[in-house]
């Protein structure tokens, strides 16, 4: 529809460079001033446009901000993931997890099996501390840093459970390092035997929403495979992130 | 440019799918139809416009829902608001100083939007939903806009006092006592009206020459953190107020 390929012009347009003038937006989208005029006149009526900071000026209205926190609560985490989700269980064998935080833990609300899920501790609703596994730690590790002080000073003076580190200055540096890799790593702090590798997944905004990870025997994890499912973990990590509109910018 | 003219009918349409969309998530394309009442075969055409331009997506059980792009279109919309360039900042030091999730609303067609806000310590991305705007009648911007921007009288007469908790503020009576109590004090207390066991507290924003910049900035929480005395504060957010309104563009 030609009336609508001008429209998304004109907001392209306007999106890319904050305000602009009847001319400049005419000029940029190559259509007469006159019709321009007319199409700016009508999405002002239905507030996709607005009056700039000067006269002479608009801009993209207030339209886009309802409808993108609209969109954005609407996101629903767990179905933008599946299928990220699901490439991990097939490229690893394994069984993958999709966490998200609440307060100092992290929740899983997605699932999906694959090999030997007996000895797993985690399932959809289950929970553990942020400052242990894989995808717990990947998590804790990108939020912002005073956010991370927090959680793991209140942590350590928290009765889990389970069993956590007593050292607040060891997790940290921890932390560091999933930062420097980009994976958490996690062998037998959770369950004897049970190794996993989590990775962050982030929102459009580049900070840090959720945490996937696949967990299982760590012969299976960390033996013959181990820098290969990590590649997978990681790879399957910025699939979900994208899926939720990630341009590829971290920020904490 | 008159703005009461009726827009183009393409314009006016498309703007009603992306309404309906944006309020439902994913519908089908005969759904989508039956809402903005416009016949199927219109409907089809525009709706393969706005797919084919990236606004619109079909998933996979046929229906519809939109694009990812009005993500990225809200930030644009955002940074184009040049005069609240400096929002984030503000927003994230008075998150730093409280601990409470901050929001910066406008005034837009008689309603208090939230154009910025900053997640408070320790909230979850689970438990949190920013507003995206409220009747004036409800929450701390509200009541905020009411004391410093409208002619009470005037909306009194105009508006319905929707009831979105047991605590919202429906009779015009008490809505006129509180807005005058905020003109009083210079804040507006929300206390559970727009959610339980939710507490908000406002203040104005002026703009160069102390004028009222139609805007508020708030911040809001579970009312037991609020405590008491959630008036503590008002400092903080007076400072926020401040620096959001010296750092205004002037005409």
């Amino acid at each position: 529809m030609e009336m609508v390929d001008k429209v998304e012009a004109i907001v392209s347009y306007l999106a890319l460079v904050g305000e602009s003038t009847v001319s400049a937006v005419a000029q940029h989208v190559d259509e007469p001033v006159s019709s321009v005029y007319r199409l700016l006149s009508s999405l002002v009526r239905v507030g996709w446009v607005s009056a700039g900071t000067r006269r002479g000026l608009y801009r993209l209205g207030l339209f886009f901000l309802r409808v993108g926190v609209q969109v954005e609560n609407g996101i629903d985490i767990r179905e933008r993931a599946l299928p990220a989700l699901r490439r991990a269980v097939e490229e690893t064998g394994q069984t993958a997890f999709l966490c998200v935080r609440h307060d100092l833990r992290a929740v899983c609300i997605e699932r999906v099996a694959g090999g030997d899920v007996r000895s797993l501790a985690l399932w959809v609703g289950g929970t553990l501390p942020l400052v242990i596994g894989g995808a717990p730690r990947a998590l804790l590790a990108y939020l912002p840093e005073e956010e991370v002080r927090d959680v793991v000073e209140r942590s350590t003076a928290e009765k889990f459970a389970e069993a956590i580190p007593a050292d607040a200055r060891a997790i940290r540096v921890n932390l560091e390092a999933v930062r420097t890799s980009g994976v958490s790593v996690s062998e037998g702090d959770v369950t004897p035997g049970v190794a996993a590798v989590g990775a962050p997944v982030f929102n459009h905004r580049g900070e840090v929403q959720a945490a996937l990870s696949v967990s299982g025997v760590r012969e299976n994890i960390l033996g013959e495979r181990r820098s290969a499912v990590i590649e997978s973990v990681r790879s399957c990590a910025s699939e979900a992130s994208r899926a939720l509109g990630w341009q590829g910018e971290v920020v904490r | 440019m008159s703005p009461k003219a009726a827009p183009m009918k393409v314009v006016a349409k498309a703007s009603d799918v992306i309404d309906v969309l944006a309020a439902e998530g994913a519908l089908t394309p005969s759904e989508v139809a039956a809402r903005v009442r416009m016949p199927r075969s219109s409907v089809y055409r525009l709706v393969d416009g706005l797919v084919a331009v990236g606004l619109v997506e079909p998933i996979a059980d046929g229906r519809l829902r939109l694009s990812l792009r009005w993500l990225g279109l809200a930030d644009a919309a955002r940074r184009g608001l040049r005069e609240w360039r400096h929002a984030d900042e503000v927003l994230e030091r008075l998150v730093e100083q409280t601990g409470q999730t901050s929001y910066l609303s406008l005034l837009v067609d008689e309603r208090a939007v939230c154009i910025e806000w900053r997640r408070g310590r320790g909230v979850d991305v689970l438990a949190f939903k920013p507003g995206l705007s409220l009747p004036l009648s409800a929450g701390a911007a509200g009541r905020v806009m009411l004391a410093y921007g409208v002619d009470i009288d005037a909306y009194l007469a105009r508006a319905s006092l929707p009831r979105l908790t047991p605590y919202t503020v429906t009779d015009p009576v008490e809505l006129k006592r509180q807005v005058a109590l905020t003109r009083e004090r210079g804040y507006a207390l929300s206390h559970q009206d727009v959610s339980a066991g939710i507490t908000a507290i406002g203040v104005p924003i002026f703009g160069p020459n102390r004028v009222f910049a139609s805007a508020c900035v708030s911040i809001g929480g579970l009312s037991r953190a609020f405590g008491d005395d959630p008036e503590r504060f008002a400092p903080a957010l007076r400072a926020a107020a401040d620096q959001l309104g010296a750092s205004m563009l002037t005409d």
